[in-house]
């Protein structure tokens, strides 16, 4: 059993997958269910927010699978991309959980960590990739060893998409003895995907978060309005969302939406979906188009779709509709951020007998590949 | 009153601009990039960070809030957007980082008070029908008004004026 620790930005989450990658637990701090169980408070502050929730977290974790801490193998804590001082807490509460237990304790990065949430085995009474093209998890003999999940990519690499409120990477993961290794090949030159959604939504007068605001509201437009550009930046595998969010923010303003005061009469809900879904067909089609063709160009055996980005539902159908290979996707709770992929990276670095220390250190900007 | 005043014409601009800006930072230097969304200021921080010889390019912090670049001066680039007040600024330790690197910071409006006294403001104003920025900047004291001096007098801008 692995525990799987993240605090790296706003969540506050732990996990726990056994030795075969199996799902056993999994707790975010944001649930309301923690707040009832144990009265927890939802701070300002992020690193403030993980320090009031974190003890309460694991606690309900271990609780939820029904475990102690001798049940563990090791303590898997994200130590970065993230800000400072979220991070730290997390890794302290890793070391001083190992201390106590005498637990080994590994360090994952947190990226790496969303491509792990794919390869997370689900109880065979739950759709494991939300896809019927490609589905290791059900079908892989449950007492297979945990290479064979990594084996049903084939031999070829896999391109992933790594989209989420702070990345937009594309990253290519190839093979090894126990677990993939990453190699960027692209990421956004200026806002991430995540951002931009947020960004987006604020300046239409949708609420946060903008992912869910928007694919909301853009349920309800017209079937075709007024298109927003997209930034090809042809010959790389780079994004740029920044001319979009200012597109969105010309298109508002023509529309007397933008800026707006509280006193201001609320805008038209139909406006606001054309352009809600004017912004997310240029984000989906870019995010689809440019990994679909870095897939075909590094010749990979499927397209792996993780981060928050990733729970958007038509990034996921287009994305399953225009690629001609498989298509593998975590659940879209395993999407955000959530302490059992931590715990899935952190059994590949456990299993190929990695080990950190207590002189772990948190790397706020670290990066993949 | 601004000290200084120039036009962007395209994002390379904003970005050229940065760079200049950029290339005579020092330890201890501090920008504040006021301007609405898209005005520019992640774009003119990248182009900061290129003067400054830092490694990775910059992108939006606003998700991690504080981002470290580390170049011939290391650039910490602040992104306010998500802080709700001064208080939460304190959490991010900026005077400690402006001892060891120069801090650009956006979206400064939301730490009024809890940001360094003695920065250079600049203020990017987006021009909605021709996409024309007119970039503005003030030297609020001794340091900021000497790092205003070093750009003013560096050859590109000179060109630019």
């Amino acid at each position: 059993m692995i525990l799987g620790i993240e605090t790296s930005c706003d969540e506050t989450a732990a996990g726990i997958v056994d030795l075969d990658g199996r799902l056993i637990a999994n707790v975010v701090a944001s649930q309301a269910d923690i707040h009832a169980r144990y009265g927890g408070i939802v701070p300002e502050v992020a690193s403030r927010q993980h320090i009031r929730d974190i003890a309460n977290v694991v606690r309900a974790t271990l609780d939820d699978a029904e475990l102690d801490w001798d049940d563990l193998d090791a303590i898997s804590v994200t130590n970065g991309p993230g800000l400072a001082g979220s991070l730290m807490v997390g890794v302290n509460f890793a070391k001083g959980a190992c201390a106590a237990t005498g637990k080994p304790m590994v360090g994952v990065n947190h990226l790496v960590g969303h491509v792990m949430a794919a390869f997370i085995r689900l109880p065979h009474d739950t759709d494991p990739r939300d896809t019927n093209k490609i589905d290791p998890a059900t079908e892989a003999d449950s007492h297979m060893p945990l290479a064979q999940a990594l084996a049903d990519l084939g031999d070829a690499p896999a391109m992933c998409l790594i989209v989420s409120g702070g990345h937009t990477e594309l990253v290519l993961a190839e093979k090894s003895p126990h677990s993939l290794e990453f190699k960027l090949i692209g990421e956004t030159r200026d806002d991430a995907a995540g951002e931009a959604f947020d960004k987006a939504a604020r300046t239409i007068g949708l609420p946060y978060p903008g992912g869910p605001a928007i694919q909301k509201a853009a349920e309800n437009a017209d079937d075709e309005p007024e298109p927003l550009p997209r930034a090809w930046l042809r010959g790389t595998h780079e994004f740029s969302f920044s001319g979009l969010k200012t597109a969105v923010l010309n298109r508002a303003r023509q529309e007397g939406i933008y800026p707006r005061k509280d006193s201001d009469p609320q805008p038209d809900q139909q406006m606001q979906a054309n352009i809600a879904k004017a912004f997310q067909d240029s984000v989906v089609d870019v995010l689809v188009t440019k990994t679909i063709r870095a897939a075909e160009e590094f010749r990979c055996s499927a397209v792996i779709l993780v981060g928050g980005v990733a729970a958007n539902r038509p990034l996921r159908e287009t994305m399953q509709a225009e690629s001609p290979l498989p298509v593998i996707t975590p659940p879209i709770p395993l999407c955000t951020d959530n302490g059992a992929m931590i715990a899935r990276a952190g059994l590949d670095r456990y299993l190929s007998d990695a080990r950190d220390g207590f002189d772990l250190d948190v790397i706020p900007s670290l990066r993949i590949g | 009153m601004s000290d200084f005043q120039l036009v962007s014409e395209t994002e390379e601009d904003t970005v050229e601009t940065g760079r200049a800006l950029g290339e005579v930072l020092s330890v201890g230097d501090a920008v504040l990039l006021y301007g609405e969304m898209g005005a520019g200021k992640t774009c003119m921080t990248r182009g900061i960070a290129l003067g400054a010889e830092c490694e990775v390019s910059a992108r939006s912090p606003t998700f991690i809030i504080l981002a470290e670049y580390p170049g011939r001066v290391r650039i910490f680039h602040c992104d306010l957007y998500r802080i709700i007040g001064p208080a939460e600024i304190h959490e991010l330790a900026l005077d400690e980082t402006i001892d060891q690197g120069a801090l650009v910071v956006e979206w400064p409006e939301n730490g009024a008070g809890a940001l360094p006294e003695d920065a250079l403001e600049v203020r990017i104003k987006m021009e909605p029908s021709s996409g024309v920025r007119k970039i503005s900047m003030t030297g609020c004291g001794p340091k900021s008004r000497s790092l205003l001096d070093r750009f003013t007098r560096s050859a590109k801008v000179t060109e630019k004026r």
